[in-house]
């Protein structure tokens, strides 16, 4: 019989790691890959706020969800304490136009969860941390996420978005309107 | 301009040392450096013969881009080759525009295989076929016609060998035989229309998909291993079959029909084919938890050991690959230093300069550059790289 070199144990996928962490820069490349890939079938992201204009491979992270929102399923979720600011301003504007675009935009009240989930018909990809969609969140500041690939977590993370889906309420007038009196 | 045959006679060499391989070489194919790695795939490509355990393995290789995951199928391909074995080495599951699991199997029937070469190994077995029956005709003493008693001791011979598609034993035995001329050849390789393959399965009773869908070519594959690692004849046509398939993080560029067919097909193929079948996979990948994102959860379930690793090389293990790719290069009766064109601090400084993460591609790179461009003027003459040479090696952009 052979002798048994180090390195040829037998298979026990269990010690194959199911995550990795990442830092912010990481997050990003890995959300613009998810982005751009062919089968993608949806997105949901969670964030405190969204930098709109934020680059992600070359282009803005508004033009991809743009270009995405039309033809994935694509549910953003941002916090109302993010938006504390006047309904002309920009991140306003930015989620009117993301909405036009197709991406369907809620408001939480007090989120401040941050999780990015993407499908295609038989991969999954998820990432949960301290990152916002923010160009300091994905780049400049110094942020702790993990993300990974196995099904069983997907359906762990997508239960749990759907339970803010469930506290939050789709961008209208009425949001703007809410914020205006707010401010 | 000093000529690179120059600086390879002046460093002491037989032929550049610092070459990345391209993809189609295969005989020009050494490996440096730590043998752990190559030693725990030869180990396991062992394991599916019969004299060793003989079920079929599935085995995972991963690593940075450039740590030497290419080189370690090759060098397995060589010396498997060497040792008799039937393999296929599959540079990227990318083979098309639109790949697809049954493009990739007529593939390897009609570039990883040749046909001269299947058809001397299963020579084997065609004639141990002839000499069992025969054998059985004798022992019959019965009184109907010969040639009609040898035909049906054949086909009870096939249905022994692979009872759930008899007649694809006969469409191999033919292929040996070159009866049909070189069609069974073709319906593997898929150079046919449907309506001739269609003629030929219902001839030999083989799915009538053939090569045409994902599903018979899994099965046809699958039978293929089963013959020719067929045991009955001493040695079998091929102990093993190896299918080695490189880059397979391009499954993810793929569409997800593509990525879906692929990765269907390698597993109904380990299912199939339970026994001599040795099916490895290599992917650039930054850590493990990234195999979870290529490969799909039931591929997974199938590994059938811990998937290998290749790691970055640490500066003193840099060290031991250079000398040791060096030393493998070297002109016979070469009596210099072993880290000739370097002097001996030049090397240690060499790797120590070389920006993360060291991996044997960027050592190749960077030194081919070092010794063949920036330092050759002065290496022809005599001069080693020295510390003080490479120094600013960040700065003039060696290590990208």
């Amino acid at each position: 019989m052979l002798t048994k070199p180090f390195g040829s144990e037998p298979s026990d996928i269990s010690v194959i790691p199911r995550f990795k962490v990442l830092g912010g820069e990481e997050l990003r490349s890995l959300i613009s890959t998810w982005l751009d890939r062919p089968g993608l079938a949806e997105v949901f992201l969670a964030s405190l706020t969204v930098d709109a204009s934020l680059v992600m491979n070359r282009q803005d992270l508004l033009t991809k969800l743009e270009t995405r929102g039309g033809t994935v399923n694509t549910t953003l979720i941002v916090s109302r304490m993010g938006l504390s600011d006047r309904p002309s301003s920009r991140r306003w504007r930015d989620l009117a136009a993301l909405s036009s675009a197709g991406v369907r935009v809620y408001i939480c009240s007090q989120l401040h969860a941050k999780l990015f989930l993407f499908k295609e018909q038989e991969k999954v990809c998820w990432a949960i941390g301290s990152s916002n969609l923010t160009r300091f969140g994905l780049a400049s500041n110094e942020e702790t996420n993990i993300r990974g690939f196995h099904t069983a977590d997907y359906v762990i993370f997508r239960q749990f978005a759907q339970s803010l889906l469930d506290k939050s309420e789709p961008l209208s007038k009425e949001s703007f309107q809410r914020s205006d009196r707010t401010w | 301009m000093v000529k690179t045959a120059d600086v390879i006679s002046a460093s002491g060499f037989a032929r550049m040392p610092f070459r990345i391989v391209p993809p189609t070489d295969m005989d020009h194919i050494i490996w440096a450096g730590d043998r752990s790695i190559i030693d725990a795939l030869l180990f396991a490509a062992k394991s599916p013969r019969e004299d060793e355990l003989a079920t079929s393995e599935l085995v995972v290789i991963w690593g940075d881009y450039g740590s030497g995951k290419t080189n370690a199928l090759k060098y397995l391909s060589k010396e498997l080759r060497k040792a008799g074995a039937l393999v296929a080495y599959i540079p990227r599951p990318a083979i098309t525009d639109k790949p697809m699991w049954s493009l990739i199997v007529r593939e390897v029937f009609s570039a990883c295989f040749l046909r001269e070469d299947v058809v001397r190994r299963l020579t084997r077995l065609k004639n141990w076929v002839g000499q069992e029956a025969l054998s059985r005709v004798n022992e019959e003493h019965s009184g109907d016609d010969p040639q009609k008693l040898m035909s049906q001791k054949q086909s009870e011979i096939f249905s022994e060998i692979l009872p759930e598609k008899p007649g694809f034993v006969e469409f191999l035995m033919d292929l040996v035989a070159n009866k049909s001329g070189d069609q069974n050849w073709k319906f593997l390789t898929g150079s046919m229309t449907p309506k001739e393959s269609g003629a030929i399965a219902g001839k030999y009773g083989i799915s009538s998909e053939g090569m045409g869908s994902d599903h018979g070519a899994t099965e046809l594959l699958a039978y293929f291993v089963r013959v020719m690692t067929h045991t009955v004849s001493s040695p079998p046509g091929s102990d093993v079959v190896y299918l080695l398939f490189d880059e397979c993080e391009g499954l993810n560029d793929l569409s997800p029909a593509g990525t879906q067919s692929i990765l269907i097909g390698l597993r109904d193929l380990f299912n199939l084919a339970t026994e001599h079948l040795f099916l490895a996979l290599a992917l650039t990948a930054s850590d493990a938890s990234e195999l979870w994102g290529v490969f799909d959860e039931p591929l997974m379930h199938r590994l059938s050991r811990r998937p290998i690793a290749v790691p970055q090389l640490d500066p003193s293990e840099a060290k031991a690959f250079m000398l040791d790719i060096m030393g493998q290069n070297r002109k016979p009766n070469y009596q210099g230093a072993p880290e000739w064109p370097f002097s001996e601090d030049g090397l240690d400084a060499f790797v120590n300069s070389c920006p993360a993460p060291l991996t044997p591609r960027k050592l190749l790179v960077s030194a081919q550059r070092c010794v063949f461009q920036k330092y050759a003027a002065q290496v022809v003459q005599g001069t080693p790289v020295q510390a003080a040479d490479v120094s600013d090696f960040a700065d003039w952009g060696m290590g990208a």
